[in-house]
């Protein structure tokens, strides 16, 4: 018996090594570019040989990417507390009560996890033009509080049909009015599973690369993907390499944090939201 | 006949946290549902209104930012109307449809974007399920795989892809030298097979996670059953675990058509098309925002919802994917 | 401490469908009721009319002489207990006790006395500092006990609080209710849909089916003067038998032979409309080993002869089970009892007759065995209506009683 379940352990040990080798290499990769300096650059060595930050010190000197830091800061982070209060106050709605049109709620939010966003991009780019949201802030939150809400709904629901309600009804019988009830017994259970949603939405915002290419023209709104795809073609770099891998290793070590401190949370979190019934 | 034998929720708390929800045992199930929503307000008008005024403003966005924009996309794509050329602006019926639909350009995106839906998605079927197997089944280092495998489904796909293309380029990437001395970046073949590869490594943990959900909804005991009855490990992935998974392969399956359907960032960053090797959505962006051309953009954006359309209908009807959610309110 | 009296009370949800019809019920200051029944027969319901969780459609509640329909629970000044205990989980033990306290506003120094003398009675001191999820299912359901007994209230209500713990630690925390509500002596509630909880517990029992109350009393009158088929079927474990009869010539023809009958049951089956069929209950442990009585209780009853099916030894007597010919009885409430002990759809093979025979008895599997039974112990019920036609003046006295 001891000899199987080595030998199994082994088996799965190999496994798992494959599977964070496959997930991590891009990652350590861009991480190993970022840090090699513009001699040593081109040798194609997966590790450097010569370890610099001045990669790190050129993007975060230029107004381009410290102007699309922010962007990309502000604009997620409003995206998600809006998504995150109106999809909390609908996932309610789905989960503790009875009304018409539920059904289609949950209906339109399906469509829209699985509308082509391309489709959006025509129109939105003409109407925020007229409308004067084009290159705005407003202009690219607008479209993530769309496109995140099906996906807050879905995991908030799932959690809050996990919360078990009876707490409500003892909070009463404990002499709690309505809002004490809520404030001092739900919230509190509640939090996790916001906080998880506001994650995931984050993430969603963070990512976007369609919609911020296409309605922004300048810094004023320019997110960070944006302006890594613009290094390119930028004359104030030599060779733009070194400072877009910089730019992309600080814009994913946020993802990294939350993936390092909340795994169990996103994958109870997709998994919940993603897969009912 | 013992009238007393049945413990009242028996079904609860078995595993021993709180439910919550076993203490309606005793009420009928179809008016256990609605109390067990709302104990307290009785007026199902109130609840009506409450349920009614929380849903509205997310309803309201969301339609606001797809429906409105959808049909202004139809109206546009009857008219010419380019930008550089606003006086020519014109209502001109469906002859943008018909310039799209005749020109090779679409055609060749069209069918790069289905030759990536259909083979990324198979693949990463096949490399799901053995991900989600892992992840679900590992005996040692459980956590480490999930949050390694979280990674690629958590970054930023610019920075990936800038990581494959850089990966690839002669000189510079541990990979260039792989199979040939030529850059592979700029043949064509290569360029899509880079393409699919960067897609793949980012969406397979998504698809992974939802097989896993399907793989967790598989009863440990019909597993233990199965192998008493005599089925091999094959045996028992095949003809116990895939049955109950199949409305969550489905479902998974659906969303991830859809999404790869919508290929851009990996395309924009490694070739921006170049070498006939742009998608539907890269086609409909040049278009708009390079070329300015409303008119012919916002027909490409109706042609891509309506196949999207097509895709999902055939999924739903042909094989009966249950939406997440359709089912709500009728089980638990 | 306070009376609790239920007047009329009826609840109508709004999909048409009545929950509770009409209840009337007057609970003593410090009386343990038991509300008992089936699966969907109203007991929570009232309960959660009682708590102010629901409200109440029509008739009056009255706590403490004062209507408290309109009132919020937290106006009422009772506890309760839930199925689930529904402990709050971010909360320590000794948060999840004090946070009614503390809602009421008392200063720290007298919560913390209260919570400490609480967790004293309920064997608690130890775990103050725990959460929830840290304790075993009996010790949670202490906690939930400490969090209602904390604040003294008015009155307990208490929703199949015993029904998540496994067997054992329920017939001990049953006598822990036990002790400690006679200590308290706070007027309690208690909904169960175990009827040897409802049997054990409570000063009265009200067994309800259909939301409307079947009848009223201490355990002990239940189970000798059962008012209908309902009451007899429910109470009693393992429960009663029910056999078809048929009313011939002054006696009744059984599948265990002819019964006779006394005159009282006679002038009740000499009606026009008296029913001709009727259903025949002995309980089990009515019948006993033929071999194994003495004369003078050989009169008192009659005897039979059926096939042996099973035999199961519970060292202080022995259940065995007979194959008797003939028909099932067969009315309304039987199926909602077979229906409620989940074997609706599954009879078993024949008709089998449970009886409770001493120790001592030789019986195997597989003879046939000579059995008595006590005919003034057997009840007779009109199948149509479910009526117990033995009862006199809320007496049963068997059929033969003159």
């Amino acid at each position: 018996m001891a000899d199987t379940t080595t030998r199994a352990k082994v088996r799965w040990g190999l496994l798992d090594v494959a599977v964070v080798v496959f997930a991590l290499t891009p990652v350590l990769w861009i991480m190993s570019l970022s840090f090699k300096t513009p001699a040593t650059l081109t040798d194609g060595k997966f590790i450097p040989r010569e370890w610099t930050l001045e990669n790190y010190r050129t993007i975060f000197a230029t107004d381009q990417f410290v102007r699309a830091l922010v962007n990309s800061i502000g604009i997620a982070l409003i995206a998600t507390v809006i998504a995150v209060v109106l999809g909390a106050m609908a996932a309610y709605a789905i989960s503790r009560l009875d009304f018409p049109g539920k059904r289609v709620l949950i209906g339109v939010s399906l469509l829209i996890a699985m509308f082509p966003q391309v489709s959006l991009v025509s129109p939105l780019f003409e109407i925020e033009r007229q409308l004067g949201l084009f290159d705005t802030w407003p202009g690219l939150i607008l479209p993530y509080i769309t496109f995140a809400l099906p996906l807050a709904i879905y995991t908030l629901s799932a959690f809050f049909k996990q919360i078990p309600w009876d707490l409500e009804k003892a909070a009463k019988m404990d002499g709690a009015t309505q809002g004490q009830a809520f404030r001092r017994v739900i919230a509190p259970l509640a939090a996790p599973g916001l906080f998880t949603t506001a994650i995931l939405v984050f993430i969603f915002c963070w990512n976007d690369f369609l919609f911020a290419i296409s309605l922004t023209s300048t810094e004023r709104s320019r997110t960070v993907p944006v302006a890594l795809s613009f290094f390119t073609g930028a004359s104030q770099f030599e060779d733009p390499t070194g400072a877009i891998c910089a730019a992309a290793v600080v814009i994913t070590v946020p993802i990294i944090l939350f993936v390092l401190f909340f795994q169990r949370r996103i994958v109870s979190g997709l998994t919940s939201g993603a897969v009912k019934g | 006949m013992s009238v007393n034998a049945t413990p009242a929720g028996a079904d609860v708390a078995a595993d021993g946290t709180e439910t919550g929800g076993g203490r309606q045992a005793a009420v009928p199930a179809q008016r256990t549902r609605r109390r067990g929503k709302v104990p307290l307000s009785e007026n199902k008008r109130a609840e009506r209104k409450l349920g009614l005024l929380l849903c509205a403003p997310a309803a309201l966005v969301m339609l606001a930012v797809t429906a409105y924009p959808i049909l202004y996309s139809v109206w546009l794509s009857l008219q010419r109307y380019d930008l550089r050329f606003p006086a020519e602006r014109e209502f001109i019926g469906l002859q943008n449809y018909v310039t799209v639909l005749t020109n090779e350009f679409w055609w060749t995106a069209f069918g790069v974007t289905m030759l990536i839906t259909v083979v990324t998605v198979a693949v990463e079927l096949v490399l799901g399920m053995g991900l989600a197997l892992i992840m679900h089944r590992t005996l040692v280092g459980r956590g480490i795989v999930r949050t390694s495998a979280l990674i690629p489904y958590g970054i930023v796909t610019v920075v990936a892809a800038f990581s494959w293309r850089y990966a690839w380029t002669p000189g510079t990437g541990y990979l260039a030298n792989l199979f040939s001395d030529g850059a592979p970046l700029t043949e064509r073949a290569s360029s899509l097979a880079i393409i699919m590869l960067a897609e793949i490594w980012k969406t397979t943990p998504f698809m992974a996670l939802l097989l896993m959900a399907g793989l967790a909804l598989v009863p440990e005991d019909l597993l233990k059953a199965a192998s008493t009855d005599g089925a091999t490990a094959w045996q028992r992935f095949t003809k116990v675990m895939l049955p109950v998974m199949k409305p969550a392969i489905l479902v998974a399956l659906l969303f991830r058509t859809l999404d790869a359907f919508r290929v851009f960032d990996n395309i924009y960053v490694l070739t921006a098309g170049a070498n006939e090797t742009s998608s539907v959505s890269m086609i409909a962006y040049n278009n708009l925002i390079r070329g300015l051309n409303l008119g012919i953009g916002s027909t490409m954006s109706v042609l891509i919802f309506i196949t999207v359309a097509i895709i999902a209908f055939i999924f739903v009807k042909l094989f009966g994917t249950a939406a997440p959610g359709s089912d709500d309110g009728e089980r638990r | 401490m306070a009376d609790i009296v239920l007047d009329k009370v009826s609840k109508k949800f709004p999909d048409g469908t009545t929950a509770v019809r009409d209840v009337d019920l007057e609970i003593a200051d410090g009386e343990f009721v038991i509300l008992v029944g089936p699966s969907g027969c109203g007991k929570s319901t009232t309960l959660n009319m009682i708590a102010g969780l629901e409200d109440i459609s029509s008739g009056e509640l009255r706590i403490a002489g004062e209507r408290v329909n309109d009132k919020a629970p937290r106006d009422r000044d009772i506890a309760m207990v839930f199925q689930s205990y529904a402990l709050y989980p971010n909360m320590t033990v000794r948060e999840n006790m004090a946070f009614p306290l503390r809602l009421a506003k008392l200063d720290k120094e007298t919560i913390n006395q209260k919570v400490d003398q609480a967790a004293k009675v309920l064997e608690l001191t130890s775990l103050l500092d725990r959460k929830p999820a840290n304790l075993s299912g009996g010790q949670r359901q202490r906690v939930a006990m400490g969090r209602a007994i904390v604040r003294q209230p008015k009155a307990f209500l208490m929703d199949e609080p015993l029904s998540n713990l496994d067997a054992k630690l329920r017939v001990q925390m049953r006598t822990v209710v036990s002790r400690l509500q006679k200590q308290l002596a706070t007027t309690t509630v208690y909904v169960t849909h175990d009827q040897t909880e409802a049997m054990t517990l409570g000063d009265r029992v009200v067994i309800m089916r259909g939301g409307a109350i079947q009848q009223v009393g201490p355990p002990q009158e239940l189970y000798d003067h059962p008012r209908n088929l309902f009451v007899a079927g429910f109470i009693g474990s393992p429960s009663m038998n029910f056999l078809t009869a048929t009313v011939e010539e002054g006696t009744l023809r059984t599948s265990l032979g002819e019964v006779p009958i006394g005159d009282r049951v006679r002038r009740e089956l000499e009606g026009a409309d008296a029913p001709r069929e009727l259903i025949l209950g002995i309980r089990p442990e009515h019948f006993e080993d033929a071999d194994l009585i003495d004369e003078e209780t050989r009169r008192r009853g009659m005897e039979f002869t059926a096939p042996v099916d099973i035999v199961e030894s519970m060292g202080s007597d022995k259940y065995v089970y007979l194959s008797v010919e003939g028909e099932r009885a067969t009315s309304a409430e039987l199926e909602e009892l077979a229906a409620d002990a989940g074997a609706a759809d599954f009879s078993g093979a024949g008709s089998n007759l449970v009886t409770r025979l001493s120790a001592e008895s030789t019986v195997t599997e597989g003879e046939d065995r000579r059995v008595w039974f006590n005919l003034e112990k057997i009840h007779l019920f009109d199948p149509s209506d479910g009526r117990n036609l033995t009862l006199h003046e809320g007496r049963a006295a068997g059929a033969l009683a003159d």
